[in-house]
């Protein structure tokens, strides 16, 4: 019974083959597309960090020390998204 | 005719002028030169690993010895916890590489040769091995600060040093290659000065001063490169490999 | 004293820290040669260390010319 289930599942990884779609069901992502997912992911949280720390200094009206802290705050949560997200990827 | 040897060093604009709010972000020759050295590297390493016989041409060979030559620096320093690491450190150092070297060029702009974009790049550096440490290590990170085998009563001292000198990592980090970079250029411009003013008479001696100084200058490119990757890997194996 | 004679002064005695980057420099290649007469073929492994430590001993020496900077133009 098991030889039979063998010999339809090395059919349809033959078929597979032939038609080019080994990989299709993996997903695997090209390595540009990897590489922007990793860079934008960190560029966007310093920006964003940075954006609400100047927001919240424009409307409490402290000097530019908000913008500092929330620029760090930034740097932090985009080093600690790119870690996760490649860990992510290399499973 | 004598301009200032300072003034290869000064930023301006190209283009239209865009202003964000009050802050001016419209492209500068800096940008240029930026985009410049991306582009070269994305040029030499996409050409390097277009077909992968296994006689290599030679463009491919110069792409095959810069990655194993950065790996080694990571595996000697590091270990192997630090192979996921590659890539982040394989573009600084080449980042910083192509930025060096074009900036021997004639008329070119050295990018590094600006506080501002060693320290951005030092501080990167400094922030994600701290972040690094953190996630890997949770609280115990803080044990870097502690070394062993001290007796108990010189340790709020030995602690209080341990700290100062690990926040002072960027900012050596940084002053290191634009100092490099800033004496450097300075340099050949004064000498280079020199020699139009001594004339014909005299000129000769800082014109052979100058071409022994742009050889040192290329040297010292690919070795501030160099010290910068390897201090990373440095901080990198501190963080990963908790002793110290 | 006026400023621009006072900065003059101080660029000049900050720059005196380069004496001792060229003593350190002098010094970490004159132990690496001493290590490569001694032991040649153990030489080229410690070449990447020595490239290191010059780099390193050249910095402590330019902070100081990084100073002489800052005071003829920042201040």
């Amino acid at each position: 019974m098991s030889k039979d289930s063998l010999k339809t599942r090395l059919e349809i990884v033959k078929s597979r083959i032939l038609k080019k779609e080994l990989y299709k069901d993996k997903d695997q992502p090209s390595p540009i597309g990897a590489a922007f997912k990793l860079s934008t992911e960190l560029v966007a949280a310093v920006a964003i960090g940075t954006i609400i720390g100047f927001i919240l200094d424009k409307t409490f009206g402290t000097t530019p020390w908000l913008i500092i802290i929330f620029f760090f705050l930034g740097v932090a949560a985009g080093i600690v998204n790119v870690f996760r997200s490649a860990k992510n990827m290399q499973k | 005719m004598a301009t200032n040897p300072m003034a290869q060093f000064e930023v301006y604009r190209i283009g239209p002028e865009i202003k964000l709010g009050s802050i001016d972000i419209s492209f500068t020759n800096s940008s240029l030169f930026m985009i410049i050295s991306s582009l070269a590297i994305l040029l030499i390493f996409n050409l390097g690993s277009k077909k992968n016989s296994l006689l290599p041409s030679k463009i491919q060979l110069l792409a095959e010895l810069s990655y194993s030559f950065v790996s080694k620096m990571i595996s000697d320093t590091a270990g192997s916890k630090a192979k996921p690491y590659f890539s982040f450190i394989f573009s600084l150092f080449m980042f910083v590489l192509f930025c060096n070297m074009f900036g021997m060029m004639p008329y070119s702009f050295t990018v590094t040769s600006h506080i501002i974009v060693t320290f951005v790049l030092a501080f990167f550096v400094f922030a994600g091995v701290t972040v690094i440490g953190f996630m890997k290590h949770g609280l115990g990170y803080l044990k870097l600060f502690v070394p062993s085998g001290v007796p108990t009563f010189l340790l709020p001292l030995i602690i209080i040093i341990e700290v100062i000198s690990y926040l002072s990592r960027p900012i050596s980090l940084s002053v290191r290659l634009f100092a490099n970079m800033l004496a450097g250029h300075t340099m050949m411009k004064v000498f280079g000065g020199f020699v139009i003013s001594l004339g014909i008479v005299g000129g000769w001696l800082p014109l052979s001063f100058s071409v022994a100084l742009t050889g040192l200058e290329f040297l010292v490119a690919f070795l501030q490169a160099y010290v910068f990757a390897i201090l990373t890997c440095i901080y990198l194996n501190d963080a990963l490999n908790l002793h110290h | 004293m006026e400023l621009e004679a006072a900065k003059m002064i101080g660029a000049g005695i900050a720059v005196l820290s380069l004496a001792g980057a060229g003593i350190a420099i002098g010094n970490i290649f004159s132990s690496y040669l001493t290590g490569a007469m001694r032991n040649p073929s153990a030489a080229q492994k410690q070449f990447p260390n020595l490239l290191l430590g010059f780099a390193l001993a050249e910095a402590t020496g330019l902070f100081g010319l990084v100073v002489a900077l800052i005071i003829l133009f920042a201040f």
